[in-house]
């Protein structure tokens, strides 16, 4: 796995649009990589005391989000970061809408938030984000973490 | 069960019969009995005590694990455990009871760096990582790349920080000589303790299995050793009931290691749990107590 610190542009963007979209403040101690390409992953300053070139690395630390171009979309985990502290773009919505986007369905919802990604919380914490469309929400868990059936 | 009715072949009751004489029977009626659901909070995001709270508003019945705060045991559920979002936010890993015991004895600090050596599915470094409060590090290897691959998802799931997941052998950490503090080896194995989540597995009883892998495990022994520190400590598990594959691997360690030696575990209500002939140990036969067969040492580096 190629790992490469994101430049200090990148890592301003990122702190800008954690700020705009969430109002959440980035804590100094982050240190931002991508982890293949448009992976955002927050590594430990410790992890650089091991030999990681010798250790045939897949990943490390946590996933943050997807950053490309125009699309920032932040991870199941890193919703979860950041809502907790999080002052805006962020939705309350009901076990069964949950459910729903759990299992790949979108959602009929309408809200007044400006975020494309907005945080989706539910009564039993936060599930991620979902794709703004004013009067839908778009799932956006990965194939891999939805749950197929409820029984 | 991926078998129907669990077949016990003749030399699987003969080799267990001359381990624990007299109580074949009772073992053996043990393995067709499926194993209690249990599971282990994640209290990086939430107590026990409320996840408990949160799951009994929803009809289930729980008891607490008497030997570990963070582990709970489902008498009954509405829905699966997977199938939950307490599941999908990582409130809570499915993990058997005796596989929780192999950190618990490692206890391992927030300051230490760690090898979990055969990590994959996770359970365990996600145990580890818990209890490190997320802080140290953890550098999680497996062999195959797909096994990695349910790693890294499981580690996301729990909300991990502190891990490194490296694919690839495990005697290739001998090349990092005195790197670790702490060192988890939960050796791949023939299962036996495993029987009964699978049925299949007593019917594939072979002893050139548990002869083959008791090498893989000495070689796994010896390689992690030399990464360890001085003064560093090794949890060495199975979930296996061989005597080849758990006591006779530590016994031979032991004695080709002069800088080794072998920590009495001392961990409520299984004092009475112990390896044969080696009384420093943990040895979990299903019939005595109900969980998941399950062999633990821990070794100390001079």
């Amino acid at each position: 796995m190629r790992y490469n610190e994101l430049r200090k542009r990148e890592v301003d963007t990122i702190k800008d649009l954690l700020l705009e979209n969430y109002g959440f403040v980035t804590p100094k101690s982050w240190m931002l990589y991508y982890l293949g390409k448009e992976k955002v992953w927050i590594l430990k300053e410790e992890f650089f005391n091991l030999p990681l070139e010798k250790f045939n690395v897949e990943t490390m630390g946590f996933y943050l989000c997807h950053f490309e171009h125009n699309i920032f979309r932040l991870s199941i985990q890193g919703a979860q970061i950041v809502g907790e502290t999080a002052t805006k773009n962020i939705l309350d919505i009901s076990l069964k809408d949950a459910w729903e986007l759990l299992r790949g369905f979108d959602i009929d919802k309408e809200t007044n938030l400006e975020a494309t990604y907005i945080i989706l919380r539910t009564e039993a914490g936060i599930i991620g984000v979902g794709k703004n469309h004013k009067t839908k929400i778009l799932c956006q868990i990965k194939k891999n973490r939805r749950v197929r059936n409820l029984n | 069960m991926s078998s129907k009715k669990p077949v016990f072949k003749d030399s699987f009751k003969e080799y267990f019969e001359s381990l624990i004489p007299g109580e074949l029977d009772s073992f053996i009626e043990s393995c067709k009995k499926p194993l209690l659901e249990s599971i282990r909070v994640n209290d990086l995001k939430i107590t026990s005590k409320k996840l408990k709270e949160n799951l009994v508003k929803q009809g289930w019945e729980i008891e607490d694990v008497p030997f570990y705060e963070n582990a709970l045991i489902i008498k009954k559920r509405t829905s699966s455990l997977g199938n939950t979002l307490e599941h999908f936010t990582g409130q809570f890993y499915v993990q058997e009871q005796s596989s929780m015991i192999p950190p618990l004895v490692l206890n391992p600090k927030s300051t230490d760096t760690v090898l979990d050596c055969c990590a994959s599915p996770g359970s365990k470094t996600t145990q580890l990582s818990n209890m490190m409060k997320n802080k140290g590090i953890i550098v999680a290897n497996d062999m195959g790349l797909g096994r990695v691959i349910i790693l890294s998802s499981n580690l996301e799931r729990m909300g991990c920080e502190n891990v490194i997941v490296t694919n690839g052998n495990g005697n290739r950490f001998s090349n990092f000589p005195e790197m670790f503090d702490k060192i988890l080896l939960d050796a791949p194995c023939t299962g036996y303790g495993a029987i009964r989540k699978d049925w299949s597995i007593a019917k594939m009883f072979n002893p050139k299995s548990y002869k083959f892998l008791a090498n893989i495990q000495k070689d796994l022994l010896r390689n992690c050793w030399t990464a360890l520190k001085p003064k560093g400590e090794m949890v060495y598990s199975t979930c296996t009931l061989t005597k080849e594959e758990n006591e006779d691997n530590v016994i031979e360690f032991l004695e080709r290691n002069p800088d080794a030696k072998i920590e009495n575990i001392k961990l409520k209500g299984f004092e009475k749990h112990r390896g044969i002939g080696l009384k420093e140990s943990i040895r979990i036969w299903p019939h005595r107590i109900d969980m998941e067969g399950f062999f633990i040492a821990k070794l100390v580096k001079k």
